[in-house]
């Protein structure tokens, strides 16, 4: 889609990616580094571009033990549009091809630290090694924690003896995999990131995984070896690999933590995991690497919970809150506080105020999580998770988590995950620096087209010109941005404008949801419904509620009827009770009318009756990234 | 007594136990004769490989104690090894199965990584699939969008303000734009593919332009937010593609292909070694059912 809300057609010529970039693309043959340099990029972004930060294929140790057999070359072929054979042998495609990808295998089980558990030989000939071998099993926990932090220490230091990075297997299958990437990395057509999944189950079960993005190339990457979490399973071991990282090679990562719901609220601790006050280090450190979170996938949303947020009505949204990774652990109600990204946001700027840095200022982000190898998240068009819940007739009666009489059935899965990115053309680098910025928004699915512009000065016309998002940009910050103070005493504006997926529903409405501290140091949030379609039957009431849009499924044919909701809905929307006094986070949620979901396909398909707890309705949506405004000090 | 019984039961120490007693009954039942000793070999051979797999990681000879380390860890595996074979705990061992599947196609699939085809091989590959690298059909028009959220019968509208454009050739369609609705993207579409265009404007609308003739307004044409009216401008067609630009593209999908050859091929090759039988007497699966299941697979 070329000029979304259109821009002047002012492109220029750019290479497309840093100096450092351009030098290490001659390494690689497989870098079409002649294709990178015609790339044109706009000045600012014209364009969505869709993709999924988090794939597993047949080379995660789990998927492949799980039976998939799909692995990177076909995962990359399937998201660029082409039809693979899925893991229980269907021919599977997209409906339509993604923009971008990553393949995001786990780096445990490429790593070395099982070595010097084992002991083996060919590792703990090194003293350093041997020592922290025993260490480890001396079955002191104060020795064996000594010996991990000792190898996070040398890790950080880039001073781990030469043994333990070069291990073959794990180079092997790391290279490789990057080779595969760079294959189909093509630059202005689709872009393929090399990528791994750091897989920390702190204390068992306890969800705090993060997904590694590379900006550069495959010189780059292979000059080391992915973190993994058997030298340590704390986020701020895998900070300091990353710090490592870029030191040697100066490239540039990130990592985009997901599965907040099933951390048992780790994943937004107000401690550190060893039990420390946050520290301003902390945070900026935290700030620094972390830029986007994943707030929706196949295991369920973690935007809201309704215990946290009981005025809001569209909370109850593919909600896991049973226990953490697959059950593990029950949940406990005072976890949930420090689990859901909306109210991450909050205790964010609440920390900022105490040490000047935010830790939690996240952008959003979707992802499948698949481990098939298919990215396939479409309600009619849905792979699952796992092998087993590939399309058939059961897989919605599949136990996939259990703790005792807790049980999470397959119809709790999400068809859910991709992420929009305002980018300013389809490569690594630019997609990647718009995650950087966090001009990114998450979708359960559906390719709706949304901007958001935050300003002091926005104006109906602005909105209703040919070149909104010019105005946008030169006017005011966009998603993931901070809104400066005012100059004068002005309540802030935001100028949204969504579409609808052109071959989705319609849309039902648009919602600014707020958080604040108040002046008393209390977390505070509103929704604002801002603007909706059917507005001759729906009218506001006093609580600025409006009702429900309605429904026009049919569950016999899974169709819908656009006869209500609209095509687009903007508007130009002032904060009426803004405060410039204190700190206050905004992001836009967009609601699609409902339609079916995955398990209504599948009952019709393959004429099957669920259990009446099955919803076979969903109201699909999108979450923008936010935008911050903090008082001067 | 109970209560003591169950205690015992839950010792990890009892556990060990049964579990290595189940393990030796396993053992006996699948060795009547357990006193074939096997003899474990270590030639010239062995010592070398130790040897050398070593050295090649830390670049100079292991001393006496390392190669000590190395060949007491080679003993242990080789004898858990053998001992888990004789019991024949691969056997219908799913992850084992899996393994050996995937280990034996990552041999087929790094045989044909290493085929570089040469400039024919290539050209031929190419010319057999040339569709797929054709440089794709290109659309350049302007439309007149006509919106159901303003309007009651968009397609009805665009109807009536078609009547009034100008029927011959149009100079500056885009004046024109105005006589609609604000389109959220672009109005005036410059050179898009077909791909491209069905993404932005929904299935199957580049197809609908396919039919149109350019030059005048037309329409209405309905995309996945309304109706439009058209003033097609150009449809290239498509173009072969400069063989130097693709190559990259064909050499990957090249390999690609042949992996799946050599796939196929091997599979087949190894599938003569094996006469498939069909031995089924559950009458639940019947006559007709079990002839459709074994079609091509006897």
């Amino acid at each position: 889609m070329k000029n979304i809300f259109t821009l002047p057609l002012c492109t220029i010529l750019a290479c497309g990616c840093g100096n450092e970039a351009a030098k290490n693309a001659k390494d690689t043959k497989a870098d079409n580094s002649t294709a990178t340099a015609s790339v044109k990029e706009t000045i600012h972004p014209e364009h969505v571009y869709w993709g999924d930060q988090h794939l597993h294929t047949s080379w995660s140790g789990d998927a492949g033990a799980a039976g998939t057999i799909v692995g990177p070359e076909e995962a990359l072929r399937f998201g660029m549009g082409e039809a693979v054979k899925s893991n229980t042998g269907q021919l599977a495609k997209l409906h339509r091809p993604l923009d971008w990808l990553a393949v995001t295998d786990h780096s445990d089980g490429m790593g070395v630290i099982a070595y010097i558990i084992d002991g083996d030989p060919k590792v703990i000939s090194d003293p350093l090694v041997k020592k922290w071998h025993d260490e480890i099993t001396s079955g002191d926990d104060k020795r064996a924690y000594w010996a991990s932090k000792d190898m996070i220490k040398k890790q950080s230091e880039n001073k781990l003896p030469t043994v333990l990075t070069d291990t073959n297997f794990s180079r092997t299958v790391w290279n490789k995999s990057i080779d595969i990437v760079e294959k189909y990395n093509k630059p202005g057509k689709f872009t393929a990131f090399i990528g791994y999944e750091w897989t920390s189950n702190y204390g068992g079960g306890n969800n705090l995984h993060r997904n590694i993005i590379y900006r550069g190339n495959g010189a780059e990457a292979k000059q080391m070896l992915p973190e993994n979490t058997m030298v340590s399973a704390d986020p701020e071991s895998l900070w300091k690999w990353m710090q490592a990282y870029e030191d040697k090679t100066g490239g540039k990562i990130l990592a985009i933590p997901h599965n907040g719901n099933l951390s048992n609220g780790l994943m937004f601790s107000l401690t550190t995991l060893s039990g420390k006050p946050l520290s301003k280090e902390y945070a900026e450190t935290r700030n620094k690497w972390e830029r986007l979170i994943e707030v929706t996938q196949v295991k369920g949303t973690s935007e809201a919970h309704p215990s946290l947020s009981p005025g809001d009505e569209f909370a109850q949204f593919e909600i896991w809150d049973k226990g953490n990774l697959s059950i593990l652990k029950l949940k406990q109600p005072e976890m949930l506080k420090t689990e859901y990204i909306r109210e991450a946001l909050k205790d964010g700027m609440k920390l900022e105020q105490k040490l000047g840095v935010n830790p939690f200022k996240y952008g959003m982000a979707g992802g499948s999580d698949a481990h098939t190898g298919l990215t396939a998240t479409e309600e009619d068009n849905f792979f699952g998770k796992f092998k087993q819940s590939e399309p058939s007739k059961q897989r919605w009666n599949e136990i996939i988590g259990q703790n005792g009489k807790v049980i999470e059935k397959g119809w709790t899965l999400g068809a859910s995950g991709y992420t929009g990115v305002w980018a300013t053309a389809n490569t690594r680098e630019a997609i990647w620096d718009a995650m950087q910025r966090r001009e990114t928004y998450a979708s359960t699915g559906p390719r709706i087209t949304v901007r958001v512009f935050a300003g002091y000065d926005f104006t109906e016309d602005d909105l209703n010109s040919a070149d909104m998002a010019e105005k946008g940009y030169k006017k005011g910050v966009p998603m993931g941005g901070d809104l400066p103070a005012p100059a004068e005493k002005k309540n802030p504006g935001f100028m949204i404008a969504a579409v609808k997926d052109p071959i989705g529903a319609n849309l039902d409405r648009v919602q600014v949801i707020k958080g604040w501290v108040d002046a008393k140091g209390n977390k505070q949030e509103k929704i604002y419904n801002v603007v909706w379609s059917n507005t001759d039957k729906r009218k506001q009431d006093s609580n600025g509620k409006i009702p429900a849009v309605g429904n026009t499924v049919n569950l016999a044919t899974c169709e819908v009827a656009n006869t209500i909701g609209a095509v687009e809905l903007k508007t130009v929307w002032a904060d009426p009770d803004f405060d410039p006094a204190v700190p206050a986070v905004y992001y836009v949620r967009v609601l699609e009318i409902p339609t079916p979901r995955w398990t209504a396909y599948d009952a019709m398909r393959y004429k099957i009756k669920m259990d009446p707890d099955v919803p076979m309705i969903i109201q699909e949506r999108c979450y923008t990234s936010p935008i911050w405004f903090t008082p001067k000090k | 007594m109970l209560k003591r019984v169950r205690g015992i039961l839950k010792q990890p120490l009892f556990h060990f136990f049964f579990i290595g007693a189940l393990l030796f009954a396993l053992y006996y039942l699948v060795n009547p004769a357990p006193n074939n000793r096997e003899t474990i070999v270590i030639n010239d051979e062995q010592l070398t490989r130790l040897q050398l797999v070593f050295e090649k990681e830390w670049n100079r000879k292991p001393t006496e104690e390392e190669l000590k380390g190395l060949l007491t860890r080679y003993i242990q595996q080789e004898v858990y090894y053998r001992k888990a074979l004789r019991m024949h705990l691969d056997e219908n061992d799913e992850i084992i199965r899996r393994r050996l599947e995937q280990k034996l196609r990552f041999v087929t699939n790094d045989m044909a990584n290493l085929v570089e085809p040469n400039a024919e091989d290539l050209q031929k590959f190419y010319a057999a699939n040339k569709s797929r690298y054709l440089e794709p059909k290109k659309y350049s028009f302007t439309h007149i969008f006509f919106s159901p959220d303003k309007r009651k019968n968009p397609e009805e509208d665009a109807r009536r303000v078609l009547k009034s454009l100008p029927p011959l050739p149009d100079n500056n369609p885009a004046e024109w734009i105005k006589k609609g609705d604000l389109f959220p993207f672009a109005s005036e579409v410059d050179s898009l593919s077909a791909k491209e265009l069905d993404q932005s404007m929904g299935d199957g609308f580049s197809a609908k332009l396919d039919t149109m003739p350019i030059g005048k307004w037309v329409g209405p044409v309905v995309s996945g937010y309304g109706s439009h009216l058209i003033f097609i401008k150009e449809i290239k067609v498509p173009a072969e593609k400069n063989f130097s630009l693709i190559r990259e593209s064909l050499l990957r999908d090249y390999q690609y292909q042949l992996q799946n050859d050599y796939n196929t091929r091997l599979f087949n090759e190894f599938r003569k070694d094996y006469t498939i039988e069909f031995n089924v007497k559950d009458p639940k699966f019947d006559k007709q059912l079990l002839t459709k299941l074994a079609a091509g697979n006897e």
